[in-house]
């Protein structure tokens, strides 16, 4: 048989199928319609993903939720019965303990980087602080080693960057809540944005002095919960290590609200482009490399994560979104 | 012209696990062996790639002639244009980008990316000297944005490497469940809404209801696009047939394997596919193929399989009852399909490449 004289015989079988009772009247009809109605407005099926994927400590689940919730597992149920009964348990009761360890590690690893920055505060000028200064700088692992680089600001606050400037404005867009830029310099960002009628306020922890004087986690750690409608980080962004790096990513996105954005900004030296993310990230005492912040972020559940490089290379930009709705 | 001392790639991104980066490596793999100085330059590469690969910032400009330049051309990027600012004479391979049509509406974002990459793809056609195509259908849409001067050269990618020994376990669960009765459909493919799942689930639950209501059908893939797969998955609920299709996501190759030696039928009803690499894979593995002829499909099955002209879901069920219950078609399919898998080697592959730089040369004047 040709494989035309296939074709045909296999539309002719189609046929058959479709008279003679195998398929009800109008079953492929309906087939389609279905599908059509789901896939009507694909961004009703993100915000769908978004709220199963938001924090437990968010709104409560709705039916549908709830009912989707029930339908994905009658589905695993169903698929598991097929396989050994054992294994696949096994290995989803693995994947949770490992989360769940995971999870409890970073939250450890939070406070114990804020704590450390707490130290720091109540050794700061001391005799303790510029003994570990010494010591740290011989090996070169002195985070503030690393000269602050601000960002560059013109007089009415815009960044000098316009490239960097207006993925800035892009990403914040409206937020449903207030703003917080840390270590927010002189505030002439601050100021750019509550003229622009956001409700923002500035934070620069390095300005005060004696025990006013805290740490940028510190700070970000005092924040409540869940109450920033955007968050603008810059400057500690160069001096972090990995370690706290973490753990700023992680109070920054618990800071968020739903749905909130964070912008972070960081000097971009020509050592790191020229190497990959990890060799640069082993290399204490300069800024991350903005894969790095990529992987943390997304770790942490957040969303939509974009870089921008500034026009001449020397500084980048990572934003993200928080899962959920904004208010 | 003389030849060149050098012939540099750039490309978007480059990982580990990707038959386009696979490509590139074995391209620079032959042009060493040609003699030439060749190095990568990507936008994005994997950390995996330190030391093998060089930031796109780094490509050298040394000058007409002294240094040729090949993009490997799969989505928009910024690597094409650093490859249209290059003083140097250029070669493109194309690998295919999807039409905006079919992805813009699930995924904005991919959407703009592909938008970018015709885009940047039609204006270079003046510029370019020789446009390479994995298929006759990706040298078609060169011709259409009005290259000059196009060869077809097959993906360098090692087929060989689908030979990896089942998963036993996943061949023992696979035959538990084929003990109960049923078939078994495969499609293998992320879930993005081009590769048409929803397709293949019509047809399979038209399937289930019109000859075999104990089969199965295995998605293979992860999810690309988390809001398309939602919809399929949702579709797959609300027709009642979850228990019966089964998400497999990303597998590994010996998984995989075992769900290639153990189903029935292979279906794809993509929309649209530059080549299909699991295609070839199922054929290889002698697994008849029912599948949709949309863009490179026909011609990467040619006659080792069935190529459908429609895709309702009465006509793809038809065909893969047909090839499940008819032997002789079966036995007949699985022969062509070992012989058209066989004819994809890396050999003749890496003689194509060579083909068009030659061809490249001649017309450069440079032989």
């Amino acid at each position: 048989m040709s494989d035309e004289d296939l074709r045909w015989s296999v539309v002719a079988e189609a046929e058959r199928i479709r008279h003679d009772g195998s398929l009800p009247p109008g079953f492929e009809d309906e087939l389609r319609g279905i599908f059509e109605e789901l896939s009507q407005d694909p961004s009703a099926l993100e915000a769908e993903l978004r709220r199963a994927a938001a924090p437990a400590a968010g709104p409560a689940p709705s039916l549908s939720r709830r009912a989707l919730s029930k339908a994905g597992r009658a589905s695993r149920r169903a698929a598991a019965a097929g396989r050994r009964r054992v294994g696949p348990r096994v290995r989803a009761i693995e994947r949770r303990s490992i989360e769940m360890a995971s999870r409890a590690g970073e939250a450890a690893v939070t406070e114990t980087q804020v704590a450390t920055d707490v130290a720091r505060r109540l050794t700061a000028g001391t005799l303790v602080e510029r003994a570990l200064r010494r010591a740290l700088a011989g090996v070169g692992q002195d985070p503030a080693a690393v000269a602050v680089r601000p960002l560059r600001l013109q007089a009415d606050g815009r960044l000098a960057d316009t490239g960097i400037d207006r993925f800035l404005e892009e990403q914040l867009g409206s937020p449903g809540g207030p703003v917080l830029h840390l270590e927010s310099g002189d505030g002439l960002l601050v100021e750019r944005l509550r003229a622009e009628g956001l409700d923002a306020r500035g934070a620069d922890p390095r300005h005060r002095q004696g025990r006013e004087r805290r740490g940028a986690l510190e700070a970000l750690a005092e924040t409540p919960r869940e109450s920033l409608g955007g968050l603008v980080l810059s400057g500690v962004t160069d001096r972090v290590t990995p370690s706290s790096a973490r753990a700023l990513a992680q109070l920054a996105a618990t800071r968020l609200a739903p749905g909130a954005r964070l912008v972070l900004f960081s000097a971009n030296p020509v050592p790191l482009r020229q190497s990959d993310p990890v060799a640069s990230d082993l290399s204490p005492g300069r800024p991350l490399h903005p894969v790095t912040w990529c992987h943390l972020l997304a770790r942490l559940g957040l969303e939509e994560i974009v870089v921008r490089e500034s026009a001449e290379g020397s500084a980048y930009a990572v934003a993200a979104r928080r899962a959920g709705e904004g208010p | 012209m003389t030849p060149p001392a050098r012939i540099d790639q750039v490309l978007a991104s480059i990982v580990e696990r990707d038959a386009v980066s696979h490509h590139t490596r074995e391209a620079q793999r032959v042009l060493r062996s040609l003699g030439y100085v060749s190095e990568i330059y990507s936008v994005t590469m994997g950390p995996e790639m330190a030391g093998r690969v060089h930031p796109l910032d780094e490509l050298p400009r040394l000058g007409e002639g002294r240094q040729w330049v090949l993009y490997q051309g799969s989505i928009g990027s910024p690597a094409a244009d650093a490859f249209a600012a290059h003083p140097g004479p250029k070669l493109l391979d194309y690998h295919n980008i999807t039409p905006v049509g079919l992805v813009e509406r699930w995924m904005p974002s991919l959407g703009e990316e592909v938008r970018l990459g015709r885009e940047q793809l039609a204006s270079l056609a003046p510029e370019v000297v020789l446009g390479l195509g994995d298929s006759a259908y990706n040298v078609r849409e060169l011709d259409e944005w009005g290259y000059r001067h196009t060869l077809v050269s097959m993906l360098m990618v090692d087929y060989t490497n689908f030979d990896v020994p089942a998963d036993p376990r996943a061949r023992e669960e696979l035959a538990a469940r084929r003990a109960s009765g049923g078939s078994d459909w495969l499609f293998v493919g992320q879930l993005i809404p081009h590769k048409a799942h929803h397709d293949v689930v019509m047809a399979f639950a038209a399937y289930l209801r019109a000859y075999d209501p104990s089969a199965r059908l295995h998605l293979v893939g992860r999810e690309s696009c988390p809001a398309y797969a939602l919809g399929v998955r949702k579709l797959v609920e609300r027709l009642g047939i979850s228990s019966s299709v089964d998400f497999a996501g990303s597998i590994t190759a010996p998984e995989l394997a075992a769900l290639y030696e153990s189903c029935d039928v292979y279906v794809c009803c993509s929309d649209h596919e530059g080549f299909c690499a699991p295609l070839l894979e199922a054929m290889h593995h002698g697994l008849p193929v029912v599948a949709y002829a949309a863009a490179a499909v026909p011609e990467t099955v040619a006659e080792a399989g069935v190529i459908l002209d429609s895709k309702e879901p009465a006509v793809v069920a038809a065909a893969a009852h047909r090839v499940i219950e008819d032997a002789d078609l079966r036995q007949a399919l699985v022969d062509r399909g070992h012989k058209r898998a066989g004819e994809f080697t890396l050999e003749r592959a890496r003689a194509e490449f060579v083909a068009g730089i030659e061809r490249a040369k001649e017309l450069l004047g440079g032989s």
